[in-house]
């Protein structure tokens, strides 16, 4: 017996030190580190579990599902320029199947909606989730530090810049809005304990659902629509989380807006006047919009 | 006789015009194009055609002229050029270096004499200037249509078709193409010496003769000029002559001012030295002189004789 | 202190509320152009898109700079889209009728200015079936489906002076006070009437090759050209065109006209230089009708336009304007709409060979044959054809058959 615990001390500590080093390491990358952490939306995914409503009501609309392809070019121009379709080099992993612009059915904010897809993420309205405590920064889809996250610009105050006479004379000047955003394509997404929280269509997980999907049939379809779909809002936060209130759901401060964006932000009309008329398809007489 | 034989027997004076001949074709026809291509043409029509200016159509003005020549400047220049060397030296573009007139004739000239067309007895004169009046008072009815039955554009064309361009070939098929095509071979392969329609047809010949005979009596200007003293009648000049200008009368060589293209063959077959490219200096005093006896007869080049050539007689 | 009677408070509250409104609001400054009805305050926010159940793209996003500076600048929205009132807005308040009149008075006579007239000519036309009016941003599919174009097919709103004339326009622009303004005095006059004129001196914003790209958008395409159905005079039916119809486009690209165009020399004629010369420019009309500038009456007044082939009414030039501007036998053969069969095709050759064939077999055969066959004469050869005559009247001696027989005889 005292042969068997006659092993050198020292020999013995050395190896018990180096176990608790590997398993502190091991903890450390774990934890510490961002990019081996999941995004919440995906372990909300996962983990959630799909009720029977849900899925009677995701089997219906897999069956009445169709397809939409979008038309590139038709022989009658558009009579008023406009801008081109957006396009970033990292895309939400929602645009598999809801295209870049989503929103449809819903008359009267459908627009609205789709212009802020420019600059917010999907889940920034649509996965508000209970207990969990997100954050919302600015995070880059295009660009060299694409999906990375960015920091916001310093708060500029609305310059006024009035254009020269004689440039004035030949083209009508406007003065255009300083952005918010710190760089085209970067869009207000939320952020759980420093990880986003958002999947894009790249990802390991993103993929292996498309491939789940086209192997799927309508049952199994369904049932995978309603997974991805359970920790989501339909209906998405109202205008008034970030338009209305004193204490918007985005802290537009941190963002880096200043006192007179912020401001604009707060006022803004067609907030006022989606709160003021609530019923979806009331139509609302412009001269009272202004 | 056998073809190096044949090239031999060629005088070194026409071995250097086929070689300038040969080079212009080179220049003028595609696929080279060295020239036209100078001025971005394609070929030797538009902006380088040279008889275009003088297309007219009923109702237009004198304007309408002054337009077409500043459309076709760069033709109105080389005819212009044409014109004035002919003053001077004599139909030098079209025997030296005209490769539609060229052409032709060397082709011509591969095969024998005996299985072709003898044109040269025809009266040329009558029947080119004949044929060019009408050819300007028709051109109100022809208009641009000239242009179909011109020879610049048929020989560059055909040309084409040899050389691999197939609009040449679709020129060459359609019917204008055969009409001119089976010119070519009347009055080109199979006529003798190949120049028939140099000497029949040609509106730019035609105007370039006019010129030549105008000049010929001046006597700084320099012709295919005959010294009738030289002259023993022996005929090869005539039998030479690319253009069948020279005609002998009273057994002396008579050389057609209107038709000669100063080819020079007849320069270089005569034997006897009796018929020269040259200008008749005004004043040639002879070497030796006894007591105003003239030892030998004085060299009288002239180049034009007013004959009665249907008598045959001066 | 009062103001007007309203005592202190009162008034500077009052002051305060001016002032917090005209803070709430967007901050515009005051701007070239107003917006009347307000359009703006949400149509010049970019990214108001979405895509219909079609498809289509849908954008309420107007680039306002670009609306101000393009050729409806002008005009305010509700003189085009009528009826809109509220918000959402119904599809059918908001379609434009092209021939409605505007409240942009027209400067010479002050009357509302309006496009009836075209429209009214251009429903005449051949395209008259086009939409002019019920145009709105949903039916674009609807009416890509016709096959007439519609106003707004060739008429996009457009930049009021174009991108490459610009320099040129700005360069003169700048002079116009020294330039124009010697006789017209005043910033208002220049600044009203000084652009507008100055924009239709300096040229049309479309030249010659424009027009022709406009018509070839839609008549260079041969798939939608062989869908065209027109009417037989003669039965009445309606039939589909042929290919000298379908081929228009092509056989008018191998002509001078064409040509010359295609390299940017502006001497050719575009296609409604012939086909539309007169009016408004849209009254294109069938050939066959007495009116259509290609009816073979009229057409040498059309050639004689101005700038044009001047001597073309003289009468004894009217073959030069039956020249055939759409010969689809100038096109290459090898295409699918006119295939060359036997009817169409017009072979010379069996006239052009009893032209040839005897020259060639007499002649050349003769060529070849004596160079093996014949007689290796050495001497001088007289050919056979007209030899004898060139032996008598150039050179002047009889040639030997006739002194044989001479011989013979005497």
């Amino acid at each position: 017996m005292n042969k068997k615990c006659r092993v050198h001390p020292s020999h013995g500590h050395k190896r018990h030190a180096l176990l608790m080093i590997c398993l502190f390491a091991f903890a450390l990358t774990l934890f510490v580190s961002p990019v081996m952490a999941k995004p919440l939306y995906q372990e909300q995914v996962e983990q959630s579990e799909v009720s029977d409503k849900a899925l009677k009501k995701s089997l219906k609309q897999v069956k009445e599902h169709k397809e939409i392809k979008v038309v590139d070019d038709l022989s009658v121009p558009p009579f008023h320029k406009r801008a081109v379709l957006q396009t970033t080099k990292k895309q939400p992993f929602c645009m598999t199947c809801h295209l870049s612009l989503p929103h449809r059915k819903n008359e009267r904010s459908r627009t609205f909606m789709n212009m802020h897809s420019r600059y917010i993420a999907c889940e920034t309205c649509h996965f508000i989730p209970k207990g969990a405590a997100l954050e919302y920064r600015w995070l880059a889809y295009d660009g060299v530090d694409a999906g990375k996250l960015i920091a916001p610009r310093r708060a500029v105050e609305v310059s006024v810049e009035t254009p020269a006479k004689s440039e004035r004379k030949h083209t009508a000047q406007f003065k255009k809005r300083e952005p918010l955003a710190p760089q085209p394509g970067a869009r207000i997404s939320p952020f759980y304990n420093d990880v986003p929280v958002l999947l894009f269509k790249e990802t390991p997980f993103a993929k292996d659902i498309e491939k789940k999907w086209e192997d799927a049939d309508e049952t199994q379809r369904a049932e995978i629509k309603a997974q991805l779909h359970a920790p989501l809002k339909k209906k998405g936060a109202a205008c008034k989380e970030c338009h209305g209130k004193r204490t918007p759901m985005i802290d537009f401060e941190r963002l880096g807006a200043s006192a007179t964006q912020l401001k604009a932000i707060q006022n803004n009309i067609v907030a006022r006047f989606f709160e003021r008329f609530k019923k979806e398809d009331e139509r609302i007489r412009i001269d009272k919009l202004l | 006789m056998g073809l190096l034989a044949g090239i031999k027997s060629i005088p070194n004076g026409q071995k250097y015009r086929y070689a300038v001949i040969m080079a212009s074709c080179t220049l003028f026809f595609s696929p080279f194009l060295f020239l036209p291509g100078l001025v971005d043409n394609p070929d030797l029509c538009g902006k380088v055609c040279i008889r275009r200016f003088y297309l007219f159509f009923p109702g237009m003005s004198v304007d309408d002229v002054a337009g077409k020549m500043q459309v076709a400047a760069i033709g109105v220049y080389i005819l212009s050029f044409i014109l004035i060397t002919t003053f001077f030296f004599g139909r030098m573009w079209c025997g030296y270096v005209c490769p539609v007139g060229g052409l032709p004739e060397l082709v011509s000239r591969t095969f024998s004499d005996k299985w072709k067309i003898e044109y040269r007895a025809l009266p040329q004169v009558p029947i080119r200037y004949g044929y060019f009046s009408v050819y300007l008072a028709l051109m109100p009815m022809l208009g641009i249509s000239a242009c179909t039955l011109c020879n610049f554009i048929t020989i560059p064309r055909i040309f084409d078709a040899f050389s691999g361009n197939p609009k040449g070939l679709a020129f060459a098929l359609s019917a204008v193409g055969l009409v001119n095509l089976a010119l070519l071979f009347l009055l080109g392969f199979f006529a003798t010496k190949g120049r028939a329609y140099c000497q029949f047809l040609c509106p730019v010949g035609a105007l370039d003769g006019l010129v030549n005979r105008l000049g010929a009596k001046l006597r700084f200007t320099r012709r295919i000029r005959v010294e009738r003293s030289r002259c023993t009648g022996c005929n090869i000049c005539a039998r030479n002559c690319m253009t069948g200008a020279i005609q002998m009368v009273d057994r002396v060589a008579v050389v057609d001012q209107l038709s000669c293209m100063s080819c020079h063959e007849c320069v270089d077959v005569c034997d006897w030295g009796a018929i020269d490219w040259r200008a008749a200096p005004l004043d040639e005093e002879p070497k030796r002189k006894k007591k105003g006896v003239d030892f030998h007869p004085q060299p009288q080049w002239q180049a034009v004789h007013v004959v009665d050539l249907r008598k045959g007689k001066k | 202190m009062s103001l007007f009677g309203i005592s202190t408070n009162l008034s500077c509250i009052l002051l305060m509320f001016v002032a917090l409104v005209s803070l709430s609001l967007p901050s515009e400054a005051a701007e070239r152009h107003p917006d009347p009805d307000g359009c703006f305050s949400c149509h010049a926010l970019e990214g108001l898109e979405y895509i219909d159940k079609a498809g289509v793209l849908r954008s309420a996003s107007i680039d306002k700079q670009h609306y101000y500076s393009a050729l409806h600048g002008s005009v305010p929205c509700k003189d085009c889209h009528r009826k809109i009132r509220d918000y959402p807005h119904k599809v059918k308040n908001g379609e434009v009728d092209c021939g409605a009149s505007c409240h942009v008075e027209e400067p010479s006579e002050g009357e509302p200015y309006t496009h009836k007239a075209v429209v009214k000519e251009y429903e005449k036309s051949v395209h008259g079936e086009g939409w002019s009016k019920g145009l709105t941003g949903g039916n674009r599919l609807k009416e890509a489906e016709g096959v007439d174009p519609s106003c707004r097919m060739c008429h996009p709103n457009e930049l009021y002076i174009g991108e490459d004339e610009l320099p040129k326009f700005k360069a003169s622009f700048d002079h116009i006070d020294t330039e124009c303004g010697s006789c017209h005095q005043g910033e208002v006059w220049l600044g009203q009437f000084g652009g507008h004129i100055l924009r239709r001196f300096i040229g049309s914003r479309w030249n010659k090759n424009d027009h022709n790209k406009m018509c070839n958008d839609c008549h260079a395409d041969h798939k939608r050209m062989a869908e065209v159905e027109l009417e037989n005079k003669k039965s009445g039916e309606k039939e589909k065109v042929g290919p000298r119809f379908i081929l228009a486009s092509d056989s008018y690209a191998t002509t001078l006209h064409g040509r010359l165009l295609e390299t940017n020399v502006m001497e050719g004629a575009s296609c409604i230089d012939c086909h539309a010369p007169k009016g408004f420019r849209h009254g294109i009309l069938p050939d066959e009708e007495e009116k259509a500038a290609t009816h073979l009456d009229n057409l040498a007044e059309t050639c004689a336009q101005s700038g044009c082939h001047g001597y073309a009414t003289n009468p004894l030039n009217h073959r030069f304007v039956k020249t055939d501007l759409h010969d689809i036998d100038m096109i290459p053969a090898v295409n699918d709409i006119a295939p060359r069969d036997s009817s169409r095709l017009e072979s010379n050759w069996v006239k052009a060979l009893i032209a040839l064939l005897p020259i060639i077999v007499i002649l050349g055969g003769g060529t070849l044959l004596w160079r093996i066959f014949g007689e290796k004469k050495k001497g001088v050869t007289f050919s056979v054809l007209g030899g004898d005559a060139f032996q008598e009247k150039m050179i002047g001696r009889k040639p030997k058959g006739k002194a044989k027989k001479r011989g013979k005889q005497g």
